[in-house]
C-alpha cells in the first residue's frame, strides 16, 4: 500500500514544476534528442539542396549555356546578403563558431544562426558553388544542442560540453560516418580527449547517422570498386601522395588565409558583390568542366571508379581548389570538407596513375590512390589525421586500404605542419578575432607532472624518534613551515609549526615528535600525477610524500607548494626543480 | 525597499529578471528548475513533430526525385537497348544521382558496363547489390559472365550455380535451363570434365519434357562421354518419335562409343534408310567391318571365331611392328625383336600364327584373343601418339577392353 501511494504521490507531483531527471540523466537523455533532432534537420537540409540542385545545375529541360554561371552567382549573392543582412550569426566558419562556444559563450550558439545556415547554404550550394555542406551541418547541429541545453536549463559545464555533441551529431548525419564525426568533434572542436563528454558525443553522433540512414538510405557516401593496394614496394607512391596531398594542402591553407585577408580589408559594400563574382567564375568554370560544381560528390565517385583520365584529374584538382579557395575567401557561405574530399581525390587519382605508368608491377589500383588522396589532404587541411583514417575507412568501407592511407596522412600531416604550422580554421579564427585552441598546439604544450616539481629524496621527511626541539630546528629551515614525519615504514603524517611550538612551550621540548599531540594525515602522491591534480591535494597537504607506483611504500621524493612555484617558474629560490634533495 | 537580485542560470551572471534574455550570453534566462515533465513532454512533441515534417518533406522529394529518375532510366535502357553503352552509361548514372538506392537503376548501369567492357566498375556495382540481396538471380548471372570473361572459373561456376537457384522476377524455369545450358558451356569451353559430368547429371534429372532440350543434353551427353545416359535419353527421344533421324545418329555412336556395333548399325542403317549421306555409309562399313573381325561376337561357328582369333592376333602384331618399325622389314633387313615381355609376346604371336597342329577350339581361341590384347596393351609404350589405322581392330580392342 505504501508502495502504490508513494507512486501516486510521484505521479501528482509531475505536474509541477520540479525535476524528474538529475544533471547527468538528462544529459545522456539530451544527446539521444540532440542527435535525432539534428539528424532531422540535416535531412531536410540534403533535401533542400538536392531540390535546388535540380533546378539550377541540373534542369530538367535543357537551358541555354550562359545560365548555368548565373545560378552560382546569384546564389552567392543571395546567400551573402542573407547572411550579412538578416542572419549575421550564421556568417564565418562553422568550426570556429562552434569553438567559440565551448571556449567562449558558454555553449551559446543563436538558433537563428541554424536557421540562418540552412537557408544561405542551401542558396549557395544548391546553385552550384563549390562548397560543401557538412560545415553547416556541424554547426546547425551545435545551434540545436544549445538551443535543447538552454531548454533543459543544463548548469554552465554542462552547457559548454553541449555544442559539440550537437556538432558530431550534425556532420555524423551529413557524412554518413558516426565514427569520423566523433573523432573530427574532439581532434578539432573539443581539442582534447575528455571523457566525460565522448559518450554523449558518441550517442549524438550514432542518434543522427540513424535517422539521416532512416531517411535518405543507408548506403556509404561513395560507391567504392575492388580495391587493391599494390606490393610494399608500392607504398612509396602512397608516401608520395601523402607528401604532395601535406604541401598542396599546406598551400592552400596560405593562399586562402592570405586571399580571405585581403577580402576582410576591402569596403563592405564592396564584399557583397565578391561572393557573386566568385559564383560567376564557378559557373563559368562549371560550363567546361562541371564536376567542380557543387559538392562533387559523383566525380569523386568517378575518380574511384577510374572514369578520368589522370590530366583530367589533376586539372580538376586544380580548379576546385583554386575556386574553392576563391569562394571560402569572398564569403560565400558553406563548408570545406567536400572540396576537401574531391580535391584529395583527383589529386590522389591523378598521382596514382602516374605510379601505375611508373610502377606497374607494384601499384595498386585506381580506386586506392583516390581514398589515399582524400585521407592526405584532408590531414593536411584540418590537421586531424585520427579523423582522416576513420574517415576514409567508414566512406570506403574497407579495411584493405587503411595502410596506406595511414601512411600518407602521416606524411601529408607533418608535411603540411611544416609549411604551415596552424590549420585553416585556427588561421580564419585568428582573422575573425578568435584566438581558439587547436588540439596541434595542445599536443604541443605538454602537461606538467608531479616528478617535474618534486624534491627527490628525504630531505624533507624528519624522522619519528627526533624531539620537538630538533624539529622546531628543521621547521625554522623548512620554507613551508610543516614537516613530514615518517611514523614506520610506509606511514607519513605531516605536523604544522604552531602544535610543535605549542609542544616546546608546554616543556616537552625532549619529547619523541611521534609521542606529540598534532600529527595529521597525509595523502601520497605518484610522480606521473599532473601537477594541476596536485596542486588540489596541496591546499589540505603542505607537504605531500610521492611514493613509488610499483611500491607505494616507498618514498621517491616530496611535493610542496614552493617546488610547484618553482617547476612553473614563479620562486626562483630554494633547491633546483627535480633536483636533489 | 532594497532590489531584489537574479542570476542567469548559464552564466550565473547578475540579470535584471528572470525570464528575459541574458545581456551576457544572450540565454533566456531563467531560474534553473531542472527539466520538468512540461519540457520533456514539449521536447518529445517538437520532435515528433519535426520527425512528421521530415517525413513529409522526405516523401514529397523521394516521388519528385524518383520521376526524374525513371525518365533518366527509360532513356538509358533505350540507348543500352541500341547498343549504345556509353550514352546508356551516362544517362544511368544520372538516374543514379536522382535514386542511389534505386537497385534497378544500378543493375541497368552494371549490365551497360559490362557490355561496355568495364569490368571492375561493373563488378563493383554487382558487388553492392549482391550485398543487398545475395539470392539475386540476375546479380548473379551477372557476376557470372564477368568472372567468365576474366578467366575466374570457380567464382563463375558458383555464381552461376547461385543464379540458378536464386530469385528471378518471373521466376521462368525456362530461364534457368539456359542458365543451366550456359554454365555447361562454360564447363566445356574450359575443360572441366569432373564439374561437366556432375552438372550433366543434375541436369537430366530435372529435365524438361521438350525434344530440342533433351537433344542438347543427350548431344552434350555424347560430347562429355557419358555414352550410357546418352543411349538412353536417345531411346527415349526414339520412343516419341522412331523417325528422328538425329536420334538414330546420336543413339548410334552412343551405341558405337558402348562397344555395342550391331545395335549401333542397326541406328545408322534405320537413319540411312531415312535420308541417305555418306559419314553414316562410313559408320556402317566401319561397323561391318568390326563385327566381321570381332572374335567374341554370338552366334558364329568355333572355326570362325577361331579364324577371327588369329586374324585379330595378326592384325594387333603388324600394327605394333608398324609402329616399332615404320621404314619396313625388307628396307634394313631382320628387325630385332622388342624388348622384355613384349619380345616374348611376339614371338610367342608368331609361333601361334605358324603353327600348323594349332586347332580351332574354345582354348585357342581365347589364347589368341588374350595374346591380342597384350600385344594391343604395349600399343600406347610403342606408338606415343601415332594410333594405328586399322579402324575395325580398334574398334574390336576396345570391345574387349570393356
Amino acid at each position: 500500500m505504501r508502495t502504490i501511494a508513494s507512486a501516486l504521490a510521484h505521479l501528482s507531483s509531475m505536474g509541477r514544476a520540479g525535476p524528474v531527471l538529475d544533471e547527468p540523466q538528462r544529459f545522456l537523455l539530451l544527446s539521444i534528442v540532440i542527435g535525432i533532432f539534428s539528424g532531422l534537420v540535416v535531412v531536410c537540409f540534403h533535401i533542400s539542396l538536392e531540390l535546388l540542385n535540380w533546378v539550377t545545375v541540373h534542369p530538367p529541360v535543357h537551358s541555354s549555356w550562359y545560365v548555368l554561371p548565373l545560378w552560382p552567382a546569384a546564389g552567392g549573392l543571395a546567400a551573402y546578403a542573407l547572411v550579412h543582412f538578416v542572419v549575421p550569426t550564421a556568417r564565418g566558419s562553422s568550426v570556429n563558431y562552434t569553438k567559440a562556444a565551448v571556449y567562449a559563450s558558454d555553449g551559446y550558439i543563436s538558433f537563428r544562426g541554424v536557421l540562418g545556415k540552412f537557408a544561405s547554404c542551401t542558396l549557395s550550394i544548391g546553385t552550384g558553388n563549390p562548397m560543401g555542406p557538412e560545415d553547416p551541418s556541424l554547426q546547425m547541429g551545435a545551434g540545436i544542442a544549445s538551443l535543447l541545453g538552454r531548454i533543459f536549463h543544463l548548469t554552465r559545464n554542462h552547457m559548454r560540453l553541449i555544442a559539440p555533441i550537437g556538432a558530431a551529431a550534425g556532420i555524423g548525419a551529413a557524412f554518413n560516418t558516426p565514427i569520423a564525426a566523433v573523432l573530427f568533434v574532439m581532434e578539432e572542436v573539443v581539442s582534447a580527449w575528455n571523457a566525460g563528454v565522448l559518450g554523449s558525443i558518441v550517442l549524438a553522433s550514432v542518434s543522427a547517422v540513424v535517422v539521416s540512414r532512416w531517411f535518405l538510405g543507408d548506403s556509404p557516401l561513395y560507391t567504392v570498386p575492388e580495391i587493391e593496394t599494390g606490393t610494399y614496394a608500392g607504398l612509396l607512391a602512397y608516401a608520395a601522395i601523402g607528401a604532395s596531398g601535406g604541401t598542396l594542402s599546406a598551400v592552400f591553407t596560405k593562399r586562402t588565409v592570405q586571399l580571405r585577408g585581403k577580402v576582410l580589408n576591402l569596403r563592405e559594400r564592396t564584399r557583397v558583390l565578391l561572393p557573386a563574382l566568385a559564383g560567376l567564375l564557378a559557373g563559368l568554370a562549371g560550363l567546361f568542366a562541371p564536376e567542380i560544381l557543387g559538392a562533387g560528390y559523383q566525380s569523386v565517385e568517378g575518380a574511384l571508379h577510374d572514369r578520368f583520365p589522370w590530366g583530367s584529374m589533376l586539372a580538376l584538382a586544380a580548379l576546385k581548389l583554386a575556386l574553392t579557395a576563391v569562394c571560402f575567401s569572398f564569403g560565400t557561405p558553406g563548408g570545406l570538407f567536400a572540396p576537401t574530399l574531391f580535391v584529395g581525390a583527383m589529386l590522389g587519382g591523378g598521382l596514382g596513375v602516374i605510379a601505375q605508368t611508373l610502377m606497374p608491377g607494384s601499384s595498386g589500383s585506381v580506386g586506392a590512390y583516390v581514398l589515399v588522396g582524400i585521407g592526405a589532404f584532408f590531414a593536411g587541411v584540418f590537421r586531424a589525421p585520427m579523423t582522416s583514417v576513420f574517415m576514409v575507412f567508414e566512406l570506403s568501407a574497407s579495411y584493405t586500404v587503411i595502410l596506406p592511407v595511414m601512411i600518407a596522412n602521416t606524411v601529408a600531416f607533418f608535411v603540411a605542419r611544416r609549411l604551415e604550422p596552424r590549420s585553416v580554421f585556427e588561421l580564419t579564427g585568428l582573422q575573425d578575432g578568435l584566438d581558439l585552441p587547436s588540439a596541434d598546439t595542445r599536443r604541443e604544450t605538454p602537461a606538467m607532472h608531479v616528478e617535474d616539481a618534486m624534491q627527490r629524496g628525504r630531505g624533507r621527511v624528519a624522522a619519528s624518534g627526533i624531539t620537538v626541539e630538533q624539529a622546531l630546528g628543521r621547521l625554522a629551515e623548512s620554507e613551508e613551515r610543516a614537516l613530514l614525519v615518517e611514523l614506520r615504514y610506509g606511514t607519513w603524517r605531516w605536523i604544522g609549526e604552531r602544535p610543535v611550538r605549542r609542544a616546546a612551550w608546554m616543556g616537552e621540548g625532549e619529547t619523541p615528535l611521534r609521542d606529540t599531540q598534532g600529527l595529521l594525515p597525509v595523502v601520497r602522491t605518484y610522480p606521473d600525477v599532473p601537477l594541476d591534480q596536485a596542486m588540489r591535494q596541496l591546499a589540505i597537504y603542505p607537504v605531500l610524500p610521492v611514493t613509488s607506483r610499483v611500491n607505494p611504500n616507498a618514498l621517491v621524493g616530496t611535493l610542496t607548494l614552493g617546488d610547484v612555484h618553482r617547476a612553473y617558474g614563479i620562486l626562483t629560490t630554494g633547491p633546483s626543480v627535480g633536483g636533489q634533495a | 525597499m532594497a532590489r531584489e537580485r537574479f542570476q542567469c542560470s548559464i552564466c550565473s551572471r547578475e540579470i535584471a529578471h528572470p525570464g528575459v534574455e541574458c545581456p551576457y550570453c544572450r540565454a533566456q534566462a531563467a531560474i534553473a528548475e531542472g527539466a520538468t515533465p512540461r519540457i520533456l513532454i514539449a521536447v518529445f512533441a517538437a520532435m515528433a513533430a519535426v520527425f512528421a515534417l521530415t517525413s513529409l518533406y522526405t516523401q514529397s522529394f523521394k516521388s519528385l526525385r524518383s520521376g526524374r529518375g525513371e525518365a533518366h532510366y527509360v532513356r538509358a535502357s533505350a540507348l543500352l537497348a541500341q547498343g549504345l553503352y556509353e550514352q546508356a552509361i551516362r544517362e544511368f548514372r544520372d538516374a543514379l544521382g536522382f535514386a542511389r538506392e534505386e537497385p534497378e537503376y544500378r543493375l541497368g548501369l552494371a549490365q551497360a558496363l559490362f557490355r561496355a567492357g568495364r569490368y571492375s566498375e561493373a563488378e563493383a556495382y554487382l558487388g553492392q547489390l549482391r550485398g543487398a540481396d545475395p539470392t539475386s538471380g540476375i546479380v548473379n548471372l551477372l557476376l557470372a559472365r564477368l568472372a567468365a570473361a576474366d578467366g575466374r572459373v570457380d567464382e563463375a561456376v558458383s555464381h552461376f550455380r547461385t543464379a540458378i537457384r536464386g530469385q528471378w522476377e518471373d521466376g521462368d524455369a525456362q530461364r534457368r535451363l539456359a542458365l543451366r545450358f550456359e554454365l555447361v558451356q562454360l564447363l566445356l569451353d574450359h575443360d572441366r570434365r569432373q564439374q561437366l559430368t556432375a552438372e550433366l547429371l543434375d541436369l537430366e534429372e530435372t529435365l524438361p519434357d521438350h525434344r530440342p532440350t533433351r537433344h542438347r543434353v543427350a548431344s552434350l551427353m555424347l560430347r562429355v562421354g557419358l555414352f550410357g545416359r546418352a543411349s538412353g535419353l536417345y531411346r527415349s527421344l526414339l520412343y516419341d518419335d522412331p523417325a528422328d533421324r538425329v536420334a538414330l545418329l546420336g543413339r548410334g555412336d552412343a551405341e558405337f562409343e558402348l562397344g555395342n556395333y550391331l545395335t549401333a548399325r542397326t541406328q545408322y542403317n534405320r537413319a540411312q534408310a531415312l535420308r541417305r549421306d555418306g559419314r553414316t555409309q562410313q559408320r556402317v562399313d566401319l561397323c561391318n567391318q568390326i563385327l566381321l573381325l570381332d572374335p567374341t561376337r554370338r552366334g558364329i561357328t568355333l572355326a570362325e571365331r577361331f579364324r577371327r582369333s588369329k586374324v585379330l592376333l595378326e592384325r594387333a602384331r603388324s600394327a605394333l611392328l608398324a609402329c616399332h618399325n615404320p621404314a619396313g622389314d625388307a628396307l634394313v633387313g631382320p628387325v630385332p625383336p622388342p624388348p622384355g615381355t613384349l619380345g616374348e609376346e611376339i614371338e610367342a604371336a608368331e609361333r601361334a600364327l605358324t603353327d600348323p597342329r594349332a586347332r580351332a577350339s574354345v582354348e585357342s581361341v581365347e589364347a589368341n584373343t588374350g595374346l591380342a590384347e597384350r600385344i594391343w596393351s604395349h600399343v600406347p609404350q610403342i606408338c606415343g601418339d601415332e594410333v594405328p589405322s586399322d579402324t575395325p581392330l580398334l574398334g574390336v580392342m576396345a570391345k574387349l577392353a570393356r
